[in-house]
């Protein structure tokens, strides 16, 4: 929604969530009451959609638990409805696996872990065990120095500060990156993989204007989704810029905020 | 000036629809002699009394803003400490965001070396390890008597709390220097902006005049194009970006004027009273 105003009133008919302490509580929880507002948006004949930056893989226990009608995932990457990919834009070998070289010669890299068709690849050996992991695997352990025989989804690395991270776009114009707030991790993809692409993406295939679709969030990878979108919805444990972002605030993920907002607003 | 926002008298082309006005105080609502004028009372009253939900958003402490909060008779909300502290009048507290202790000490071990006027405010009370001409300068204005204490490191290693805000009070090249050297100590681990050339704010990162202004609006139904923010400094930019009406005091910093929708007279000349009877009342 643009801000120097023209109220728009048109009802909503397409509901994004990102997943992580957005649609999710902190502990990854879905609560009963937030899976049978979902339910009855099914029942009302709205369209759902998850908007992660996981893999479909690493999502695959709340799709299966909340069954949306889309998924935009890898940060906006890749959009499937049902079987059908209604959207791909991934960075092709050759420059995911210039990127996987100049990222493994950056001071202070540590895990760097990339999404492929063929797998997910990581630089180091991950432990069954090891926390946070566990929707993650497998992580097949690789040696880029090699380099993968297939285009990605995204990198995404652990690095000790931005500026590094943002240091190696000037050898890649067609990247771009986008930090995790309060992590040390960033996502590279190509450009055209944002979330508002697989959105309006989305959107396009579904014959849906993009005045009648929500998008909810909390972080960075949700701000132009939340901004361009009809109407925009900030959880409130989200970030600053993406709360000054939003057409609306709501409760906390813990508190499920999305769908109180839901149950008010679309239904 | 930049030409290119509008600005007194020239009026923009569209007229707003304002539900919620937030107020910076000092160079902006108050005159350089920190009143309120009488002109500038009655236009926020009237607003007040068309539906438009009027509050301050100041990086002062909650007890300096408070008699001006009592003077105009608000009920609302106010924003301190640039939003680390938003507190009804009654002393309600709404959101307190401080820093971590530990973080604070840190802050202090570096701050404190550089031989400046350091303020630490714990809750809503103010904290020096010595007073100097511009402490004295900053009470008198502010109206706040500070705590003096032998350290301000063991203090806060000695407490239960972290700081609400650290403020830095120095030249304008020496502030200059130092929001430099905490941008690369820190990054963003803290929020160091000069309200004034001479005075830095050093708030915890998530805080901020435009977030506590977009969580208000969003908790009373209100939508950001319905939202006008007033200011002068550095301090307000985030909220004047964030409101769809953002205003800047013709005595305002460059870089505020130029992120602003209109310019308004400045403080001297009534420029909140300007605005609020030219945008806001019908």
């Amino acid at each position: 929604m643009n801000n120097t105003g023209k109220e728009t009133k048109k009802p909503l008919r397409l509901i994004v969530m990102d997943l992580d302490n957005s649609l999710l509580r902190r502990d990854k929880s879905i609560s009963a009451y937030t899976q049978s507002i979902l339910d009855q948006c099914r029942t009302n004949g709205l369209c759902t959609a998850f908007a992660t930056a996981r893999s479909e893989s690493s999502s695959k226990r709340f799709i299966d638990w909340i069954q949306p009608d889309a998924m935009i995932s890898n940060g906006g990457a890749l959009v499937r409805v049902g079987d059908r990919i209604v959207y791909r834009a991934t960075m092709s070998r050759e420059i995911t696996n210039r990127l996987l070289q100049a990222l493994l010669q950056t001071p202070g890299i540590g895990y760097v872990t990339v999404d492929t068709d063929e797998g997910y690849f990581v630089n180091q050996l991950v432990e069954e065990s090891t926390p946070g992991w566990s929707d993650y695997l497998p992580a097949y352990p690789r040696d880029f120095a090699h380099g993968l025989d297939c285009d990605a989804y995204k990198v995404s690395v652990q690095l000790p500060d931005e500026d590094g991270a943002r240091a190696i776009l000037s050898g890649f114009p067609m990247i771009d990156v986008i930090p995790f707030y309060g992590e040390n991790w960033y996502r590279y993809a190509a450009k055209g993989a944002d979330k508002w692409d697989g959105v309006k993406a989305l959107a396009a295939h579904l014959a849906i204007d993009r005045e009648a679709v929500v998008a909810f969030g909390d972080d960075y990878s949700d701000l132009e989704m939340i901004k361009q979108c009809g109407v925009g919805v900030a959880v409130a444990n989200g970030i600053s810029e993406v709360k000054m972002a939003a057409d609306a605030i709501c409760a906390d993920c813990d508190e499920d905020g999305i769908a109180h907002w839901i149950e008010v607003h679309c239904l | 000036m930049t030409g290119k926002t509008p600005a007194y008298p020239v009026l923009p082309d569209e007229k707003p629809d304002i539900r919620l006005l937030a107020l910076d105080l000092d160079d902006s609502l108050l005159t350089d002699a920190l009143v309120i004028t009488p002109r500038t009372k009655k236009a926020i009253q009237a607003a007040r009394a068309q539906g438009v939900t009027v509050t301050l958003a100041t990086g002062r402490m909650f007890q300096s803003a408070l008699p001006y909060a009592r003077e105009l008779e608000l009920e609302v909300p106010l924003i301190t400490y640039q939003g680390a502290l938003v507190c009804m009048p009654d002393g309600r507290i709404i959101s307190h965001q401080p820093f971590d202790r530990q973080l604070s000490i840190e802050l202090l071990e570096f701050l404190l070396p550089y031989g400046y006027q350091v303020n630490v405010y714990v809750k809503d009370e103010f904290y020096i390890e010595k007073s100097s001409p511009e402490a004295e300068v900053y009470r008198a204005r502010i109206r706040t008597n500070f705590h003096e204490v032998p350290s301000l490191t063991a203090m806060m290693a000695g407490g239960s709390e972290g700081a609400t805000k650290i403020a830095v009070i120095a030249g304008a090249e020496q502030i200059r220097e130092i929001t430099a050297a905490m941008q690369e100590r820190f990054g963003k681990k803290a929020l160091a902006v000069p309200s004034k050339p001479t005075f830095l704010e050093i708030n915890r990162p998530d805080t901020g005049k435009g977030v506590a202004l977009a969580v208000m609006a969003a908790g009373l139904g209100i939508e950001r194009r319905q939202v006008m923010a007033i200011g002068d400094s550095p301090n307000d930019l985030d909220m004047i970006e964030y409101a769809g009406w953002g205003v800047a005091m013709a005595n305002g910093e460059e870089s505020v004027k130029e992120k602003a929708r209109w310019i308004t007279a400045s403080n001297e000349e009534e420029g909140v009273a300007i605005a609020i009877e030219l945008l806001l009342l019908s």
